[in-house]
Formats: C-alpha cells, sequence, structure tokens
C-alpha cells in the first residue's frame, strides 16, 4: 500500500538518511523505532509531504502511495491525499477552542455525518470519554499533555483514514493506558504506522519492525 | 546587582509616571472644559432631536453631521482598509516568496513614514487628474477622504496582519494541511480565528488613529457646514476638522468651549471604539472556544 524507496534526506548539509527502504502493508501496524534525532519525525513529514514546507531540504527516491508516487503529485492532489494519511504529530496541537470544537470542527469541515455520535466514539476509543464527558464544551488547553496526546488521536480516528502516521502517540501516557491504546491499535482496521524510542514497546504490537 | 535594578526602576517609574500625568491631565483637561460646554444644543443646535436623528430634518450650527460623518469614515476605511490591509498582510505572511516579502515590506515601512498631509495631497490631486480626464463625479468626498485614511494606516494594518500570522506556532500553522485543508481552508478555518484577538485589536487601533486625522480629511472633502452626507460622493462634515475649524477662526470663548465639546464627543468615540474592540474580542474568544 505504501512502498518507500530509496529514501534520502537531507537538511542542508546535514544528512538525516539515506537509501531507505520500507514496506508498509495495507491494515497492519508497522513500527519505526530509532534514537532521538535519528529522523523517525522527517520520516513521516517526507511520508504525507509536509516536508515541502520546511526550509533547505533534499529529498531523493520515491514514495508509492497506492502505485502514485507523493514527491511528484501537486499540492492540490495531495491535499486530498493527506485528508486519507493523517498524521498525529508528537507534540499535541490542539487548537484554543473547546474540546467538542477541536474534533467538530474538522469533521464539519470533511462533511462528515453523525458528528456528535462519531466525536463520542473517537473520545471512547482512545480512553478519554469519561474524564471529559462533563466539560465537553471547556477549553481543550487546560487538559493535561497526556489527555492532549489522546485528543489529537481521537481526532485523526475521527476522520477515518486509510493511513494512519502515529508520532510517539502514547509518549506521555502511563503504562496502563498505553497498553490499553496499543490494543485499541491493534484491533483499529487501518494501516498504521508508529513511531517509538523503544523496540520492547512495539514487539507487543507488531512484527513489521523498521530500525532507523 | 540589587543597586542597579533599583536604580532602574526608580528611573522607569519616573518616565512612566510621567506620561500617565501627561495622560490624565490631558483628559481631565478636555474632560472639564468640554463637559461644560456639551449639551443638546451643541449637537443638535435648535433642531428637533427626533427628525434629525431620523435623518428628516437638517441640523445647522450642531455637531450632530459632524458626528455622522466621522462614524461614516470610520465605517469606511475599516472596509478598505480590511480589503488592502488585512489583504496584503496575509498575501505578505502566507503566498508572497522572501524577495516580493522584502521589496513590499520595504513599501509599506516607506509608505509609514510618509506625513499625513502628503497623503491629503496626493489623493486631492489623485481626484482633480480623475475628474478632469475620467469622472465627473470624482470629487473631494466621503469615499475619498476614506481611502486616503486607509492608505495612512494601511502600513499598520499590513504589518500587524502579517506579524500576527507569522507568529503562529509551526505546528498549528500547517495544521490544516496535515489534515487535509487547502491553503485557503487553512487561513479562514484556522489561521486567522487563531490570530483574530490581536487582528481585531491591530485594526480597531489603527482605525483610532484614522478618525482623529485632520489634515488627509480637510483635503479630501470634509468641509465645515456640508450636512450629512447623503452618498459617499458627497462632502461632508466630521469632527476633527470642526476642532480644527473652530479653534483656528473662533470670535468668542462660547465657540471656542463648543470645539472642547466636540473634543469630548471625540473622544467618547475613540473610547466607544475601544470597548466595541474588547467586545468583539470576548466574542471571538466565546465562539472560538
Ligand atoms: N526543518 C529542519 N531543518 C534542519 N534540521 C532539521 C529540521 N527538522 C529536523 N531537523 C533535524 O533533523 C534531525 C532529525 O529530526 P527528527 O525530528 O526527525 O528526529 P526524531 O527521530 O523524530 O527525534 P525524536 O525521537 O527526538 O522525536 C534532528 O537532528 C533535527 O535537528
Ligand atoms: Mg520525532
Amino acid at each position: 500500500m505504501l512502498n518507500i524507496k530509496n529514501l534520502s534526506l537531507s537538511y542542508g548539509d546535514k544528512h538525516i538518511f539515506e537509501e531507505l527502504n520500507i514496506e508498509i502493508k495495507e491494515n497492519e501496524i508497522t513500527a519505526i523505532v530509532g534514537a532521538s534525532g535519528i529522523g523517525k519525525s522527517s520520516l513521516f513529514l517526507c511520508i504525507n509531504q509536509m516536508i515541502r514546507y520546511e526550509k533547505s531540504y533534499k529529498l531523493k527516491g520515491e514514495i508509492l502511495y497506492k502505485g502514485i508516487d507523493l514527491m511528484k503529485e501537486s499540492e492540490d492532489n495531495l491535499t486530498k491525499i493527506r485528508k486519507n494519511i493523517i498524521y498525529v504529530s508528537q507534540q499535541p496541537d490542539i487548537l484554543p477552542m473547546s474540546i467538542y470544537e477541536n474534533l467538530a470542527f474538522i469533521a464539519r469541515i470533511h462533511k462528515i455525518k453523525n458528528i456528535d455520535e462519531k466525536i463520542n466514539a473517537a473520545l471512547e476509543k482512545v480512553y478519554l470519554y469519561d474524564e471529559i464527558k462533563d466539560r465537553l464544551h471547556t477549553d481543550a488547553t487546560s487538559l493535561s499533555g497526556g489527555q492532549q496526546q489522546r485528543l489529537i488521536l481521537a481526532r485523526a480516528l475521527l476522520l477515518e483514514p486509510e493511513v494512519l502516521l502515529l508520532d510517539e502517540p502514547t509518549a506521555s501516557l502511563n503504562e496502563e493506558l498505553s497498553h490499553k491504546i496499543g490494543l485499541m491499535l491493534k484491533e483499529h482496521k487501518s494501516t498504521i504506522i508508529i513511531i517509538s524510542h523503544f523496540k520492547s514497546q512495539v514487539k507487543k504490537l507488531t512484527n513489521n519492525v523498521y530500525s532507523l | 546587582m540589587k543597586k542597579e535594578y533599583l536604580f532602574y526602576k526608580i528611573v522607569f517609574s519616573i518616565f512612566s509616571f510621567f506620561a500617565m500625568a501627561l495622560v490624565y491631565l490631558l483628559i481631565s483637561f478636555i474632560l472639564y472644559k468640554g463637559l461644560s460646554s456639551i449639551s443638546v444644543e451643541l449637537i443638535f443646535s435648535d433642531a428637533n432631536i427626533v427628525d434629525a436623528m431620523m435623518f428628516k430634518e437638517r441640523v445647522f450650527d450642531g455637531i450632530f453631521p459632524a458626528i455622522i460623518g466621522t462614524l461614516m469614515l470610520i465605517f469606511l476605511s475599516l472596509i478598505f482598509g480590511i480589503v488592502f490591509g488585512v489583504a496584503s498582510g496575509i498575501y505578505l505572511s502566507i503566498y508572497a516568496n522572501t524577495k516580493v516579502k522584502e521589496f513590499l515590506t520595504t513599501c509599506f515601512e516607506l509608505l509609514a513614514t510618509v506625513p499625513s498631509i502628503i497623503i491629503g495631497v496626493f489623493f486631492l490631486l489623485l481626484s482633480i487628474y480623475l475628474h478632469k480626464i475620467f469622472m465627473s463625479n470624482f470629487l473631494p468626498s466621503l469615499l475619498l477622504s476614506s481611502l486616503a485614511l486607509s492608505l495612512l494606516i494601511l502600513p499598520y494594518l499590513v504589518k500587524n496582519t502579517q506579524l500576527c500570522l507569522d507568529n503562529i506556532p509551526k505546528e498549528i500553522k500547517h495544521l490544516g494541511l496535515t489534515l487535509g485543508l487547502n491553503k485557503m481552508q487553512n487561513l479562514f478555518y484556522i489561521l486567522l480565528p487563531y490570530a483574530s484577538k490581536e487582528l481585531t485589536s491591530g485594526i480597531f487601533l489603527a482605525l483610532g488613529r484614522a478618525c482623529e486625522d485632520t489634515a488627509v480629511i480637510m483635503l479630501t472633502g470634509a468641509v465645515a457646514s456640508a450636512g450629512i452626507a447623503s452618498s459617499v460622493f458627497d462632502k461632508y462634515e466630521a469632527l476633527p476638522f470642526y476642532i480644527y475649524y473652530i479653534s483656528s477662526e473662533y470670535s468668542d470663548q462660547a465657540e471656542l468651549n463648543s470645539a472642547f465639546g466636540a473634543a469630548l464627543v471625540l473622544l467618547c468615540i475613540a473610547i466607544l471604539l475601544f470597548l466595541f474592540t474588547s467586545l468583539l474580542q470576548k466574542k471571538f474568544r466565546k465562539k472560538y472556544a
């Protein structure tokens, strides 16, 4: 479904990775592991082509998504493609509005039906619903770091993308919650690429592990 | 270290005290002089208030037409300011490449240094030229004045809009794009609401500057007794011009006092503008919260 071939990235003169080959299988979880600063998040930026908005990057190789090379696509086409390849970033990028509105605004733009039900379902999936059900309409920026991280995961799930790019989604969660979210992802029916610092953490999730 | 800190603290306190004292003096002076002369008569003269408010009866000698003129000016400059200023700021922050950005930024900075009287003269000449060549009804008017005023505040609007958008954190700036929105949707659904508070503050601060300018309007359409403009192509009255006109040609103390009354009204309009802004900001925040 997603094929990365001979991908090399550098920022200015700084090589990040070279000749990277990764094959992502449909509806399976693939894990990317590696030390801090090795280029895991940058790889995600290459996949959703948001790297185009970085300064002085050099990118070579191919990123084939359903047979088309994303690197050659126009920005207009990428806009449509990105809706199906949702990136959940390492730093929670929530907006200064209510918890509900953080999910609803994007659902409305993408004309998703039965918004309220779907929002509740997405929040349930990330084990956030019970914690916040009586303050859905309060400011989302006052949530804790771990809650914010789960909120943006819920936002991604709500859009039902074909591919989920999860950049350390459980970094600020305790063991129990990480485990529960891991199980949820395992049962989730879509292609998932997940970044983690530790091999041991992702062993439970998948056998497709690439280390950078 | 501690001594040094204390020294700067005292110095800065003295300066800020002087600044505040000046503001206090100015406002109490206008209040003192203005309050005694402000009356129904100052505003409506001997016209029937209800009829005047419904624009049925023309007010001679009162400042009512000048109040309406100033409000119309503010409204039109607001529209032109948003159209030209905010749009240019958006263009500079989001769409322009580095070269265009540098060039235009320099242009706007130059424009910011142009005195308002020169902008007034420019628009006066422009209208004469256009009047002769193309449009016979293009004379000094409300429209011309508000265009000139919006040019006067353009640099501030552009700079403010650009800064507001540039200061949006990186992860928010591209959030919409990663969620499958196009650039336009990202702008309208995420960036502008995110920056709305600072954007509106900037716009209304600039409008405050526009509504008290006299040099521009006296060359582009403000006159002493035009009554209320019936269209944007008419000449009009405005408070700053009224104040300027009275205080330069008054014949007795009572007449001068009416200028203070008008000054107080102008001050009130500025304060109302300010209150309106904070109200709008609260509303924005609520809607966005
Ligand atoms: N826009 C950029 N310009 C220049 N260098 C960059 C840019 N973005 C990232 N880098 C550098 O590229 C390297 C890889 O960064 P990246 O964020 O991909 O690492 P990471 O593997 O995700 O690390 P972490 O596990 O800490 O999140 C880092 O050394 C970083 O400093
Ligand atoms: Mg990273």
